[in-house]
């Protein structure tokens, strides 16, 4: 190829870039479940990652009704380059309304099972931990723990099992996993998980499990037969689960979704961009859980823990 | 925001602001002169005395023993509701995901807490107020006297002395006067969201102040040497007894106001706000529609709410284009929730002058009461407000208040 063949390929590539990218900042149209600090704080997060212009913030006040209305505004007069949608309230109206605008979303838990696998303008950033950090973790806290028993509501976190299953047969690990459909019959099934001899619970953020009935058995139990628990939160810790491991900021969360926008915004498929787990974890030890269970806790952990409950 | 609700919203509260000062319906003499206005407000004048000395006897109030603090001791009973957050909010259950709706308490009574109403929302609340005065200073507003001196006939300075022929000059009158005075408060509150920790809002008060004043007067004869020169002579002059009737309706002096939230949600710290408020010379104060003086008012607030219990302490300082009026002010309470849909408080205020005239100068109330949320963000609220140290001031035993809010 000629030198001018080549100055001229390059110019025009130069061109092509230049006028691929966009000439204004795109529009964002924020759509937020209820007043609650986590999400503000999430928002935050985003506005400071996002490189484009927010145009408009709707809080829809727990009310589906005015979400419905909100969305509608949003789809027919603003026409925004993207949505973001704040919480699980809001995901939940914007999923339902099927809109072609993209759509990327915060601070949702288990938003598999909210945006159902053909929607392909949606992509966020979730609440949930990673699956191999809880696994890693019981591996971490002591080599003898091989089998870990799990209950859950396939129809809520049964995506979360399946990726456990991966993780565990990966670490050398069981898992022994009791599918149960009602908190009742949960109940029976932390019952099963002793029987089985499993030597850790892992608690799901599963709304069947996190009945304060079946949460509090759970608790007795484990501590009846010195198996040491993993709960979601500091409260759960603070309530007698040795470990709690939740994510650590609201903010970060809000920034993974700015992230996600920005990538969105220029050029990138939602399709494309798998979601996201919190990568700033909070990780809460209750020592006093660790004394009645026999258990001495790793120094890695207690060095790793942001809250250690003595 | 495209939100059309937004916008009515906004609307409205400018619209409260718009309101025009209406002059008030009012009387020439003004209530605040229903008392120096009894015996047509220029002395007492008895009956021509007869020769060598033939006059008529005027007596003239050497003093009105303080009475003129009545219309300065007007603190205003509106004014005094706070802004109050809205009545549902959410918390953040982690392990869920999700926002879970919470019972907050319904609010202070008087007092202020820190938590906003949130952006974009608009609170109006509706109070009245009836304020029935009781006593000045610790003395029965029923039980009030003045002291009415001859006048100095002959000019020389001294009044008789006794036993010399001039010695009537030494009698009194005295005058025991029962003073009904009360006030009905209509107020008439709008608080607007700017921002998520920034509230603005107005209070526009139409009182009505009725005042009555009757005055009985004897004539105490201290003279030795020409006793009994002195009697009534209602036909021609004043009558023993004199009765001044006053009442006026109209605006009170308008506040202006504004909160900003700058901590909420501190783990261990209470949530934290300023508020800044000037209250307008708007009131008429010759009818104790309002006190004639231009306020600001300055106070930090703190509240902590810790489940069903909230504690709220505010103190601050308002300055007065009258220096003798400028006053800080602070408040001590809690409201609790009773029940889902009813919560009770209960709260210390205090006003002290630093630099007042000795009158009314430290005020102290108790004030209790409750409200009650029974659909959406309706609340009725109740409270009375009872005077701890009688004996300060313009004082009524117990002030009721009733009210009304939403918020949109």
């Amino acid at each position: 190829m000629s030198s001018m063949k080549r100055l001229w390929l390059l110019l025009v590539l130069v061109a092509g870039i230049a006028t691929s990218a966009r000439a204004h900042p795109a529009e964002v149209a924020v759509l937020v479940s209820a007043d609650v600090d986590a999400y503000h704080d999430a928002l935050s997060g985003f506005r400071e990652i996002l490189r484009h212009q927010i145009v408009a913030v709707y809080d829809m006040e727990g009310d589906p009704e005015r979400a419905r209305e909100l969305v509608e505004e949003i789809r027919t007069k603003l026409k925004p380059d993207l949505i973001l949608a704040v919480g699980i309230w809001a995901l939940q109206a914007v999923a339902s309304e099927q809109i072609d605008i993209p759509v990327t979303f915060t601070m949702v838990l288990n938003p598999a099972t909210i945006v159902h696998r053909g929607a392909t303008n949606i992509t966020g950033a979730s609440m949930n931990v990673p699956v191999e950090e809880s696994i890693r973790l019981f591996k971490r806290l002591d080599p003898s723990i091989r089998r870990i028993g799990v209950v859950f509501n396939p129809t809520k976190t049964g995506y979360l099992v399946e990726q456990a299953r991966r993780i565990v047969q990966k670490e050398g690990l069981g898992l022994v996993a009791k599918e149960v459909t009602s908190p009742r019959l949960a109940i029976k099934a932390v019952n099963s998980l002793q029987e089985e001899g499993v030597d850790a619970i892992w608690i799901l953020p599963d709304e069947t499990v996190l009945n304060p009935k079946v949460l509090e058995y759970t608790l007795l139990q484990s501590y009846r037969h010195k198996v040491p628990l993993l709960g979601l939160s500091k409260r759960q810790a603070e309530m007698g689960a040795l470990l709690a491991l939740s994510f650590g900021s609201s903010k970060d969360i809000g920034r993974q979704a700015g992230e996600l926008a920005n990538d969105i915004l220029g050029g990138s498929s939602p399709a494309e961009l798998p979601f996201t787990t919190a990568r700033d974890l909070m990780l809460t030890v209750n020592l006093k859980a660790a004394k009645k269970l026999g258990l001495d806790i790793p120094r890695s952990i207690l060095a790793q823990a942001d809250t250690v409950i003595e | 925001m495209g939100s059309k609700t937004s916008c009515l919203r906004t609307s409205v509260f400018f619209s409260l602001i718009a309101v025009s000062i209406c002059p008030g319906l009012a009387n020439a003499g003004g209530v605040k002169d229903v008392v120096r206005d009894l015996y047509e407000g220029d002395g007492i004048t008895l009956a021509d005395v007869g020769p060598p000395f033939s006059h008529s006897a005027h007596f003239t109030a050497s003093s009105f023993q303080g009475l003129d603090e009545l219309n300065t001791a007007l603190a205003s009973g509106a004014g005094n509701l706070a802004f109050n957050s809205a009545v549902t909010g959410f918390a953040f259950d982690i392990e869920r995901g999700l926002p879970v709706r919470i019972t907050e308490s319904l609010g202070p009574l008087l007092a202020e807490r820190a938590p906003t109403i949130g952006r974009g929302k608009l609170n109006v609340a509706f109070t009245y107020t009836r304020i029935d005065y009781d006593s000045f200073e610790g003395t029965d507003l029923d039980d009030l006297s003045l002291i009415f001196q001859h006048d100095d006939v002959n000019g020389d300075g001294v009044l008789g002395p006794p036993g010399t022929p001039l010695d009537f000059e030494t009698d009194q009158v005295n005058v025991d006067i029962d003073l009904d005075f009360t006030q009905d408060i209509f107020a008439l509150f709008g608080t607007y969201g700017l921002t998520r920790n920034w509230d603005v809002g107005v209070v526009i008060p139409i009182i009505h102040s009725d005042a009555r004043a009757v005055g009985v007067a004897t004539i105490v004869d201290n003279a030795i040497a020409s006793p009994g020169r002195h009697q009534f002579d209602p036909v021609n002059q004043d009558a023993p007894v004199s009765v001044v009737d006053r009442d006026a309706t109209g605006i009170g002096d308008v506040i202006m106001r504004t909160k900003y939230n700058f901590l909420r949600k501190h783990a261990r710290a209470p949530d934290l706000a300023v508020v800044a408020q000037v209250k307008l010379a708007t009131g008429d104060e010759n009818d104790l529609l309002g006190t004639g003086e231009t306020d600001v008012l300055g106070l930090f607030v703190a509240s902590k709410s810790m489940g069903k219990f909230t504690p709220h302490v505010n103190l601050g300082y308002e300055w007065s284009t009258d220096s003798e009026l400028s006053n800080v002010r602070y408040v001590v309470g809690f409201d609790a929730v009773a029940h889902p849909r009813l919560s009770l408080a209960a709260e210390l205020l205090g006003r002290w002058e630093p630099n007042g005239d000795g009158i009314g100068d430290s005020i102290i109330d108790l004030a209790v009461g409750g409200k009650w949320n029974p659909v959406g963000t309706l609340v009725f609220g109740a409270n009375a407000r009872f005077a701890l140290n009688k004996d300060e001031g313009l004082r009524s035993d117990v002030i009721w208040t009733l009210g009304v809010e939403s918020t949109f």
